[in-house]
């Protein structure tokens, strides 16, 4: 096993053995628990930017660090894992979220406590969140879809505000229900190929399986998909459960959570299902964009402030999937781009608002007091730069991929949508418009003002150590944009080849 | 020169003042200062490189995006280096001004670092070689504007200003942004050079299209109608930032845009068209606009809009030249004519000229700079203003003649017209605004004494922009250099036809007359406001003809009520798709609160198990239903 394989094998294997330990160490790990995860999130952040270093980047489109043994002989299936230019932005982002999470919950632990459990499932939930990343074989990536539900669960339902029981029952009966088609879906791929070997299917671009056999497996497939994503109008979980989530778990949630579902449509159904993916590619652009402007107008008449960057994250999600529509290389890099893009400037957003409300018990944007600048000004001051970044700036990071996943939709894959893709570029771009109607509201409403209110604390070390960071990567992801495309530009043209274009 | 280097001095300078914010005022002032210092060298050095037959072309690196190529890319030539300067200079006397007018601000170093970042993007926007490049400079302008525009944050009317600039040249840039698609993919890649070669290639559909959609943008930065609402609301900025705003950045941006991407827009009669309707329309109802205002730098600001019409005139009758001409001397009169009046308002205490009048003893120096620049942007004969408008005027009435193949004739006569009409205003509104501020008796409350003239720091960048407000247009026009600095850029130029003509200079002189005169006789019987307008059209005027009221009625209300609708419905789906999923959800849930009392091992086992158990589960169905098969 080459080194690399030995980093992609221990990336998934290190929070589990996290987990583990901390299930058998009993209740008095609740005094350690916090400092042990976050020395074991940030021992899988070293490995992976080991992971980037090893990384060949010449040949990004290569799966690298394979490791594939048997798993179960009888069925031929293989504990394939592996990493390319595509998967490794995504675990590097899973990495660096949940470890900034760990350390912000040495100093900020949800009610009710309980260390132990709350870092044993963020742990757990980082197995599966990086395993889905580095899957190589369609049942493995559904395991690990799933290992990441239940840790989800219990950190809405235990550490999560007002409503989290509903809210956290929810999510789990849209992700669940989800997630039964689509493992349907899985099956129906494997029924006709033989194998659920992800590279295998994509080099075969879905011969052996005809038109409407793609259709129905990757309308299975993509359902589930869809509602992690979560496209409108799927999309309805995802309010609730933001809000009534603990900080942590909302920037997880926005920041990694989302992008299974949109990684699963570029990695799966475009290479596997090139027909199928085609004859539902126009619908899919037209509900992403459905999900942007209808999110940008819930933002805009949002109440809360929690509420309003979760029902953000389905505006933003519409242009990841209006790019993945497109079926185009520069679409797919739009989408690809955008979804790093907004796991950090989301996940950064998230940690903001959570330190708003343990500031003000609130984050009701009709009680809170406008002066975040006059009271408390560095935070006020990022919470602006995260909006700023938000609302895709050029020169940072949100910029690019919803500017990219626009130029695709410019000329489609599919020249017999241009029109209908011509309409959705219009509505993308209005859509762009209402993004900083909503946002800079929201600043206006939170930051600008005369000060009234109670004192509060600036920035603190750990919203420091936990914050700067992602605001360093929206900045570095805007003014380098090769940094990502560099690495996700020759995979694309790989799964697109398989579209026969 | 690497023309990267322009942009990199106030950038560094921005960089480092936030992040020595709390280190005072003094430390803001020397980076602030010392970073358009810096840019003002490195622009005089580039255009000291003339003539410019070959731009100086830097391409730092190619990004891959699948599509069109965008390249990391600054071109500097005759057009981008004349206009650095320029913009650098403006920008380097409001900094030194902003240190004596926000002496005191606890904000200043914010507001310091952010002028740096705004005069960094505008330098970005001239050098850009590559329309990727430009939107960066172009978007993180309005963003500078927003922050500046909303500095006194307090003040509700900053913050709505603020809002307002933004989504007003967003709303327009959503247009750029698809302009600049459609043109990178005509070309394979977003470079400007590699685009405006493509353009003889390309179908007359598909120019106009890129054109119009391009002109979206512009319309919204140099505030034309109909996106024109933003600049009148923003002078609730600091008055330094409106000068910067109005002069150098933001608005001269949107002229420079179309000066650069020109060959794209002569290309289509239809794009032209719309330019010179709009620029017609504009042009005389903001002059009419400002005739009836009582803030003095709403005045200016209307003024502003209707300068920069007439920049937009001679771009659609097809003379880059005289647009550059008039938008450089625009920035100095326009300059001159916001940091003027912000030495007014700083002493008096008050924006309404209603307020002022008399202060042409107690403020020697302030008189006579602002009046230097209000009669420059009325057109008198010698100043500057006279000069550039005049090549404006002649380029409209080549256009009227049929001369210019690539506007149409209507077109040329209808910007010829408009802006004869406009010289009178002009010349009116102009005329009203000096004597209600320095002439007469000083109308507010007693004090007069205290009144004088603002100090050294704030007094010599009004004395050193009263030499180009009053002496570019001839100094230019005698050497023939501008034309000939501008002629080595890409695209036509017309060149060598700046100079004024007898049949337009003429007539347009009486009209200045005319305006002022108007006023003048006006005044004599009506000090307290010599406004010619009639009494009952003056609230229309004052209202910039309702448009801001049209616009809250048929778009934000509308939208408002939609979005509010929206979350009502989604709130309603919600809950019913809650409830309707009915027994299984309260089963479910009933059980997992029954765990939730156990202790934390329950639950990562409870994990694990339902994990594996998805997992074997899974797995024996696959081997009982498929097992064959597979």
């Amino acid at each position: 096993m080459s080194g690399l394989a030995a980093v992609v094998v221990a990336l998934p294997v290190l929070p589990a053995a996290g987990a583990l330990t901390l299930l058998a160490a009993g209740a008095r790990a609740d005094r350690w628990a916090r400092w042990f995860g976050v020395a074991v999130s940030g021992a899988v952040l070293v490995l992976s930017v080991a992971l980037v270093f090893g990384f060949d980047r010449r040949t990004p489109a290569r799966l690298q660090g394979v490791v594939d043994p048997i798993w179960v002989p009888q069925l031929g299936l293989h504990l394939h894992l592996g990493v390319d230019g595509m998967s490794l932005p995504l675990v590097v982002l899973t990495a660096l979220l949940t470890a900034l999470c760990l350390a912000y919950t040495v100093r900020h632990l949800p009610e009710p406590g309980r260390p132990r459990a709350l870092v044993g499932l963020l742990l757990l939930l980082e197995v599966g969140l990086l395993g889905t990343f580095l899957a190589q074989d369609l049942l493995l990536f559904f395991v690990f879809f799933e290992v990441v539900l239940a840790p989800m669960y219990f950190v809405i339902a235990v550490w999560g505000g007002h409503g989290r029981v509903r809210a956290a029952t929810t999510f789990i009966l849209y992700t669940v229900a989800g997630s039964v088609v689509m493992l349907l879906g899985f099956l129906l791929v494997w029924a006709r190929t033989g194998t659920t070997d992800l590279v295998v299917l994509a080099q075969r671009g879905g011969s052996g399986m005809p038109r409407s056999v793609q259709l129905v497996a990757v309308l299975a497939i993509g359902l589930g998909l869809a509602v992690k994503t979560p496209m409108w109008p799927l999309h309805t979980w995802l309010p609730d459960a933001h809000t009534a989530a603990p900080t942590v778990g909302s920037v997880l949630l926005a920041g990694v959570l989302l992008k299974m579902g949109t990684y699963g449509m570029v990695r799966i159904a475009v290479p596997v299902l090139p027909a199928g993916t085609a004859v539902v590619a126009p619908y899919l652009g037209a509900l992403g964009v459905v999900g942007i402007v209808y999110g940008s107008l819930a933002c805009l008449a949002q109440r809360d402030l929690k509420r309003l960057v979760a029902f953000s994250s389905v505006g933003h999600m519409g242009f990841v999937l209006l790019g993945i529509a497109t079926l185009t290389p520069v679409g797919l890099n739009g989408a690809l781009y955008a979804n790093v893009a907004h796991g950090v400037i989301t996940g950064l957003l998230f940690f903001l608002v959570g330190g708003v409300k343990e500031r003000y018990g609130t984050t009701d944007l009709g009680e809170l007091p406008r002066s975040l600048y006059a009271r408390a000004p560095r935070l006020g001051g990022l919470l602006a730069f995260a909006a700023v970044a938000s609302l895709g700036l050029p020169g940072l990071a949100g910029f690019w991929g919803e500017f990219l996943a626009m130029t695709g939709a410019f000329r489609p894959s599919a020249d017999s949508r241009r029109a209908l893709f011509l309409v959705l570029l219009g509505l993308a771009a209005a859509g762009t418009v209402l993004t900083a109607y909503y946002l800079l509201r929201m600043v206006r409403r939170v930051d600008q003002g005369d000060g009234s209110g109670p004192a509060v604390a600036d920035l603190t070390a750990v919203e420091v150590t936990a914050w700067l960071p992602l605001a360093a990567l929206a900045l570095v992801l805007g003014l380098v944009p090769g940094l990502l495309l560099g690495l996700s530009a020759p995979v694309v043209s790989g799964l697109l080849g398989a579209v026969g274009r | 020169m690497n023309g990267f280097w322009l942009p990199a001095a106030p950038l560094l300078a921005a960089a480092l003042g936030f992040t020595v914010l709390r280190r005072g005022p003094r430390t803001a002032a020397a980076l602030a200062v010392s970073g358009s210092g810096l840019a003002l060298v490195g622009a005089v050095l580039a255009v000291t490189r003339s003539p410019w037959r070959t731009p100086v072309v830097t391409d730092l690196a190619v990004v891959r995006t699948g599509g069109p190529a965008v390249h990391l890319a600054a071109t500097l030539d005759g057009l981008a280096a004349v206009l650095a300067v320029m913009v650098a200079t403006v920008a380097l006397l409001v900094q030194v001004y902003s240190v004596e007018y926000l002496r005191g601000d606890p904000r200043y170093p914010t507001y310091a670092a952010f002028v740096s970042l705004f005069t960094a993007a505008m330098l970005l926007v001239l050098v850009a070689g590559d329309l990727v490049v430009l939107l960066v400079g172009w978007e993180v302008m309005g963003l500078c504007s927003y922050v500046l525009i909303g500095h006194h944050r307090e003040l509700s009317e900053a913050r709505a200003a603020a809002l307002k600039a933004f989504l007003t040249t967003r709303l327009g840039d959503a247009a750029f942004v698809v302009g600049v698609i459609v043109l990178g993919w005509t070309a394979g890649s977003f470079r400007i050079a590699d685009v405006l070669a493509r353009v003889p290639h390309l179908t007359p559909g598909t120019l106009t299209a890129a054109g119009l959609l391009l002109a979206g943008g512009v319309v919204g930065k140099s505030a034309q109608f109909p996106l024109h609402v933003w600049l009148p609301d923003a002078m609730a900025g600091p008055t330094p930032v409106s000068a910067l705003i109005h002069a150098a950045t933001m608005v001269a941006a949107g002229i420079f845009a179309v000066a650069r991407m020109y060959p794209v827009f002569t290309a289509s009669p239809t794009t032209l068209a719309v330019l010179g309707v709009v620029a017609a329309v504009t042009m005389l109802g903001a002059a009419l606009a400002a005739l009836a205002q009582d803030d003095i730098k709403r005045v200016l600001a209307y003024s502003t809009v209707s300068q920069l019409a007439y920049m937009l005139g001679a771009l659609a009758c097809g003379s880059r030249d005289a647009a550059v001409f008039h938008l450089l001397v625009h920035a100095a009169f326009k300059a001159l004519g916001f940091l003027a009046a912000g030495a007014v308002i700083h002493s008096v205490g008050s924006n309404l000229m209603s307020r002022m009048g008399g202060l042409a003893r107690v403020m020697p120096t302030t008189t006579i700079t602002l009046t230097v620049a209000m009669a420059s942007g009325a057109g008198v004969v010698p100043l500057a203003g006279f000069f550039s408008k005049e090549s404006v005027v002649g380029a409209a009435e080549r256009a009227a003649r049929g001369e210019v193949a690539t506007t149409a004739t209507w077109v040329g006569w209808l910007v010829l017209v408009t802006a004869l009409a406009t010289v009178a205003v002009t010349a009116a509104y102009s005329t009203r605004l000096l004597l209600m501020t320095f002439a007469g008796r000083y109308r507010s409350v007693p004090g007069t004494a205290a009144i004088h003239d603002a100090p050294a720091l704030m007094r010599w960048p009004l004395v050193v922009l009263a030499v180009p407000a009053a002496l570019l247009g001839v100094v230019g026009l005698s050497a023939g250099w501008l034309p000939s600095w501008l002629a080595g850029g890409p695209g036509p130029s017309g060149s060598g036809l700046l100079a004024p003509g007898l049949w337009t200079a003429l007539p347009s002189l009486l009209l200045v007359l005319a305006g002022g005169g108007a006023v003048w006789m006006r005044w004599r019987t009506d000090p307290a406001d010599p406004s010619v307008v009639p009494t009952r059209l003056r609230p229309a005027l004052v209202s910039g003809f309702g448009i801001d009221a049209l616009y809250d009625h048929a778009l934000v209300a509308p939208l408002r009520r939609v979005a509010r609708a929206v979350v009502l419905v989604d709130d309603q789906v919600v809950s019913a798709a809650v409830q309707g999923s009915g027994g299984a959800t309260v089963r479910v849930s009933f059980r997992l609160r029954r765990l939730q009392s156990g202790n934390p091992q329950t639950y990562l086992t409870g994990v694990l198990t339902g994990v594996l158990a998805v997992a074997v589960v899974a797995v024996v169905a696959l081997v009982g239903r498929l097992g064959g098969s597979g």
